[in-house]
């Protein structure tokens, strides 16, 4: 027995030695072929290379079944046009830590996605990405293409070089209209005589009246308001955001410490904003009149989610993107009633001052960087490809597809087929075709010359009729609107990041440090906030109080910071037109 | 070859090397893969002393000395309640973790019905591979205030008029956090007691039996006793880690409302090191607590020796 | 005699009930689990679920689908296995050199591995290391780092060290050189332990992603299953990203029933190992070896 289970041990630990070593030749030999980019000259080869097929491997971060590009109708034809495929690698979990490891081991990949400036900032002073500048002169199409874009870009390095190219940008007003306010629930609405709500007065009324009216929803307690504040980004990012609702102020900063004033064009501190103020009192009532739900400041996503799905929570702060989605899933469950509608809100000073909603729209992404690394092995190949995208053809095929499939056109516009209309609300069909796997070749947000956006569904005489329910644009209607985004273009005008959309304070240096105690501040006394005050006296000697401690962290260095940074890049953008 | 600096008499030293040549070449593998993965990234501890940039080599990055380590102590003055979170709660959750895997070995090991021991061994394994995104759902949907299962029970049963709130309190946070890693924690723990108690050898039960010892003497002179030395080994291992915090459970179950009693020291060095892509500081901070390891670990090693006369080095 | 049986069957009795206790506590959130995995995500409405809502195989449809599945299968049961049997190697190995007082340096290499317990090199060091040794996109980086586990070193050398000297010194006597006495006498009386920190090894392996995240995320070959799983799993942490993805009209965010799914699928295969690996965990194992 013992020496049979010797034996046996020794040729496990044997056969385990073989096999790893026999791994290891195989995928160093692997690993060679693949990493020597370096080795190569990246010039002057590309009339030879072109005739032979280039992979280039794409890191994203969205999920799906297609590994190549060549599954996709539209990756087929650029694979017959350039004979190059994008192999999509998906890289979950923090994205920026991996980028910053690749930097450091100088294996990152071919055609990079940048997710924050700071990190574009940490490539650029590496030298690791290649300069667009050359490429611009030669592609009349991109120039033109990203005209508004491309000095804002380049004001993003240090040299005044242009080393990225963006996606969703540039925007029509219109076509993205991005308003997220309070998801209310139609069945309430329509119990209560499709009253138009605005103020935050309206809404604890309304909400109110609508918990006596119903004590419970399909045999569940029925809830006032949901809010996912959870979230890394919930009380961090959406308790603050009354700030946007009515004049001002646009959402250019991100939700950190600072609030773009875009009437005044500077940075203001957040923390001590009167709309900030108002949006925490408005929780404030909301929670004492037993309204939000106590489980918010627990709530995630998943839960917030579910709470949706059961319609039992009467509206939703914010969070109000996957509406549609929710109510499908009311409409399946049986409760077509308890559907939601995007409904706005402003504070009691934005009524006063009536002022026009600055509603953003986004000259530049830092979300959605691209650029083309030292490491590109034809990085010619990669521009003649950009460039083609940046053509008609190219903006066409890859955002409208294919004329006569998925559109026909009729008095010299795109229309939509049945087809293409099919495929939007099947993400697994819309990737087969090819959409959204592009992204990386730029895709915008705007108008072909004939009128229609780029990307059919955007267009705003049918994007209703697209994106939401029957049961939602009957509300709309009994509401008076002629569209969901009715009141908010009359109400509302376009706000252009401009500059401001491209500042972030370096994180590494001390008053990044700073910026992120007061932002870390803000969010723990937020909280705090909304729960503690039983009275409106209570809340404003609290919000005092909290405020003097604030103060305190000398946030307005912070602030200042962005504002000189601001004025910098303004006049160096200037010096550049 | 070998390092040897402990033995001055160089004869004795050669000695020895030929006598024990079998020792050293059963140890030298093991030394030397130690040494590349863990002694050679060590160098990268330079990263804390330069403005460290990835992507740009380290020798050409500017001199910045000790500035993170002062910058640590004195840029804030959240270390009271930071430092108060993370040994209240890892502490506890060392004591309760070891408490109730050892209790539980041993009350396993009671067992008689085999099948069922075996069942029960395997099933308490099972909480080890739930993730605590998952974990987190799980707590949510039982004990979330209003939405709860079990708080709404209560509720409807007229036990409570308001559900307690586990999750957002801050009165129960330690509590839950303890409560949680025991559960996840207890099955996988456990199985270093069980082997342990297979060592016993099955000779001092048969003798204890013969004098007479009942069930709980001769748990609380054999099975204990035989226990100790792996308690005392896991006891100190253990003791060097208290500063470490589960990352994923904090970063999951802290919130705007109870962080007061939940914020540990790894959440901090997260938000103002690794968020912030600022190396040289989570560096510096990963150096620090290295020392304070091993420093605990030295002293709780010296005391146990003198206490109990076992450590592990 | 009597009194005592009758205590002894009360403990019988509570330890019983106990144990029933455990079982229930750690086994219902696996109903939530399973049900929840096998509900339609539009149809859960919060609180415990211990039925399926809508009972539908879409989740595990989605993850067994995949083709990436299968290969990532592979690499995570070889992992699982020639992870052990090499860690097991190397480990008891040195840990048998360090029971040994009379070796010199012994108390060094002590020291020398114990203090790699509590290292944080960080990342970034680590990374540029692993490009050096040419491991980056190759299967050795899932064994060769984990060779040698510090920790089952010291509990292997702790249990070791409770063996009785007797046996060792026989050997000896035999004229057997010290790898002998530790292949041939040491090591099968090591059962128990073995089969424990195996069982660790083997666990971590197979629910290791982290290392395919940093290392292999360029080469899918080598994916592990659970980072294939792990990648169905993408959360967004920012704003803008949700948002986004909200625009698209895309239900981007995985569903909860899934993540369930994966779990279960996660857990089954130690349903399978852990009795295997149980049968090692028995009494007297030492009486037998001694004597004979």
């Amino acid at each position: 027995m013992k020496a049979s289970y010797q034996k046996f041990l020794s040729s496990v630990i044997i056969f385990c030695l073989l096999f790893v070593t026999a791994c290891s030749s195989n995928a160093t030999k692997e690993s060679n072929s693949s990493e020597s980019p370096s080795s190569q000259s990246p010039s002057g080869q590309s009339s030879a290379a072109a005739k032979e097929e280039y992979v280039i491997k794409i890191l994203t971060q969205e999920n799906n079944q297609i590994k190549r590009s060549d599954e996709t109708e539209i990756g087929k034809m650029i694979k017959e046009k350039f004979n190059i495929v994008f192999d999509y690698v998906q890289t979950p979990g923090n994205y920026a830590d991996k980028l910053n490891l690749m930097l450091a081991g100088g294996d990152y990949p071919e055609i990079i996605r940048i997710q924050d400036n700071a990190t574009f900032d940490k490539y650029v002073q590496a030298n690791t990405l290649l300069p667009l500048d050359d490429f611009v002169a030669s592609a009349p199409e991109f120039a033109k293409r990203y005209s508004v874009q491309i000095p804002l870009w380049r004001l993003a390095s240090n040299d005044g070089k242009l080393y990225k190219w963006e996606g969703g940008v540039p925007v029509d007003f219109k076509n993205n209209v991005e308003v997220l306010d309070i998801g209310v629930r139609t069945d309430v609405l329509e119990q209560q005589g499709w009253p138009n709500l605005l103020s935050t007065d309206d809404y604890i009324k309304f909400l109110k009246q609508g918990m006596k009216d119903n004590p419970t929803t399909n045999g569940q307690k029925t809830i006032g308001m949901i809010v996912p504040f959870a979230e890394p980004w919930g009380m961090q990012g959406i308790s603050s955001i009354m700030y946007e609702k009515g004049g001002r102020y646009s959402t250019a900063a991100g939700n950190m410490g600072v609030v773009w004033n875009q009437v005044d064009k500077k940075f203001e501190d957040m923390m001590t904003n009167e709309y900030v103020k108002e949006g925490l009192g408005f929780f404030n009532r909301l929670y004492r009149e037993g309204i939000l739900d106590k489980d918010s400041f627990t709530d995630k996503m998943d839960q917030f989610q579910e709470k949706l799905n059961s319609g039992r929570a009467l509206s939703s702060w914010y969070v109000v993107w996957g509406l549609t989605t929710a109510n499908h899933g009311l409409i399946d469950a049986g409760h077509p009633e308890n559907q939601y509608i995007n409904m706005p809100v402003r504070s009691k000073t934005q009524m006063e001052r009536n002022e026009k909603r600055q509603i953003r729209v986004e000259d530049t992404r830092p979300y959605t960087i691209y650029a083309i690394t030292k490491n590109a092995k034809h990085p010619e190949r990669i521009k003649e490809l950009l460039a083609w995208a940046a053509t008609e053809e190219g903006k066409l095929l890859l955002q409208s597809g294919v004329e006569g499939e998925d559109y026909t056109i009729v008095d010299g516009k795109r229309q939509p087929t049945e087809a293409y209309r099919k495929n939007l609300s099947n993400v697994d069909a819309l990737r087969s075709k090819g959409y959204g796997m592009f992204d990386f070749l730029g895709s915008v947000l705007s108008n072909a010359p004939d009128g229609v956006p780029y990307s059919m569904e955007l267009n705003p005489a049918i994007q209703d009729e697209l994106q939401l329910t029957e049961g939602m644009r009957n509300a709309y209607s009994k509401l008076g609107w002629t569209s969901s985004k009715d009141y908010f273009i009359k109400t509302g005008e376009s706000a252009n990041t401009g500059v401001a959309g491209t500042i972030t304070v370096d994180t590494t240096s001390d008053l990044g440090a700073l910026h992120q105690k007061i932002v870390d501040f803000r969010v723990k006394n937020s909280a705090k906030l909304i729960i503690e005050p039983k009275t409106d006296e209570e809340f404003e000697s609290m919000y005092q109080s909290v405020i003097a401690d604030y103060q305190k962290l000398k946030p307005e260095t912070v602030v200042a910071e962005y504002n000189r940074l601001y004025q910098e890049k303004q006049a160096r953008l200037n010096e550049l037109k | 070859m070998i390092k040897a600096g402990v033995h001055p008499v160089k004869r004795v030293k050669s000695r020895n090397l030929v006598r024990n040549r079998y020792l050293y070449a059963m140890l030298l593998p093991a030394v030397l893969l130690v040494f590349v993965f863990w002694y050679v990234p060590l160098t990268g501890w330079l990263i804390a002393f330069v403005q460290y940039r990835p992507g740009i080599p380290l020798l050409s990055a500017k001199w910045t000395g000790l500035q993170q380590f002062i910058g640590f102590f004195t840029d804030t003055d959240d270390y009271v309640h930071l430092i108060r979170n993370t040994l209240a709660i890892n502490i506890s959750s060392l004591i309760a973790n070891m408490t109730t895997a050892f209790l539980f070995a041993i009350l396993l090991n009671e067992i008689r019905w085999r099948y069922f021991s075996k069942l029960i061994q395997t099933v308490t394994f099972f909480p080890f591979f739930v993730s605590w995104i998952i974990i987190y759902s799980l707590s949510s949907a039982m004990f979330a205030t209003s939405a709860g299962a079990i708080n709404e029970t209560l509720i409807q049963w007229g036990v409570i008029a308001e559900g307690v709130n586990l999750l957002g309190d801050p009165r129960y946070s330690w509590m839950f956090m303890i409560a949680l890693g025991v559960w996840k924690y207890a099955g996988y723990n456990s199985v270093i007691f069980i082997s342990a108690i297979s060592a016993i050898s099955s000779e001092y039960y048969e003798a204890a039996q013969i004098d007479g010892a009942n069930r709980f003497q001769r748990i609380l002179y054999i099975t204990i006793p035989g226990l100790m030395p792996t308690a005392i080994v896991l006891l100190i291992l253990n003791s060097g880690w208290i500063l470490n915090s589960n990352f994923e459970q904090f970063y999951l179950f802290t919130n705007a409302t109870n962080w007061q009693r939940m914020e540990v020291l790894d959440i901090y060095i997260y938000k103002y090191g690794l968020q912030l892509l600022n190396y040289p500081y989570a560096t510096a901070v990963g150096i620090m607590k290295t020392f304070i390891s091993l420093i605990i670990l030295m002293v709780v090693n010296q005391i146990s020796k003198k206490a109990t006369g076992k450590a592990i080095f | 005699m009597r009194e005592r049986s009758i205590s002894g069957s009360l403990f019988d009795a509570g330890n019983l009930i106990f144990m029933l206790a455990i079982l229930t506590l750690m086994l219902f959130p696996f109903v939530y689990i399973v049900s929840y995995s096998l509900s339609n995500p539009s149809m859960l409405k919060g609180g415990l679920v211990l039925f399926p809502a809508g009972f539908t195989l879409d989740s595990y449809k989605k993850a067994l689908g995949d083709s990436a599945v299968l290969t990532g299968a592979g690499i995570s049961i070889a992992r699982s296995i020639i992870g052990p049997a090499v860690m097991l190697f190397f480990t008891s190995m040195a840990a048998y050199a360090l029971t040994r007082n009379d070796l010199g340096g012994v108390r060094f290499f002590r020291k020398y591995f114990v203090f790699t317990l509590y290292f944080t090199s960080g990342i970034i060091p680590m990374y540029l290391l692993m490009g050096y040794l040419q491991l980056k996109g190759t299967f050795l980086i899932y064994i060769l780092p984990s060779a040698v586990s510090v920790f089952n070193m010291v509990l292997i050398k702790t249990y070791m060290e409770g063996l009785p000297k007797e046996m060792e010194e026989a050997a000896v006597v035999d004229g057997a050189n010290d790898m002998r006495v530790f292949f041939q006498v040491i090591f099968p009386v090591c059962k128990p332990v073995f089969a424990a920190v195996v069982l660790f090894e083997c666990v971590n392996q197979w629910n290791a992603f982290i290392d395919t995240q940093i290392y292999n995320t360029m080469s899918p070959h080598l994916y592990s299953l659970q980072y294939v799983l792990y990648n169905t799993l993408n959360q967004f942490n920012s704003l803008e990203q949700l948002k986004e993805q909200g625009q698209k009209q895309l239900t981007a965010i995985t569903p909860q029933t899934f993540k369930m799914a994966i779990t279960v699928i996660t857990i089954l295969p130690i349903a399978f190992v852990y009795p295997f690996l149980q049968r090692y965990f028995i009494k007297g194992l030492l009486v037998g070896s001694i004597k004979g």
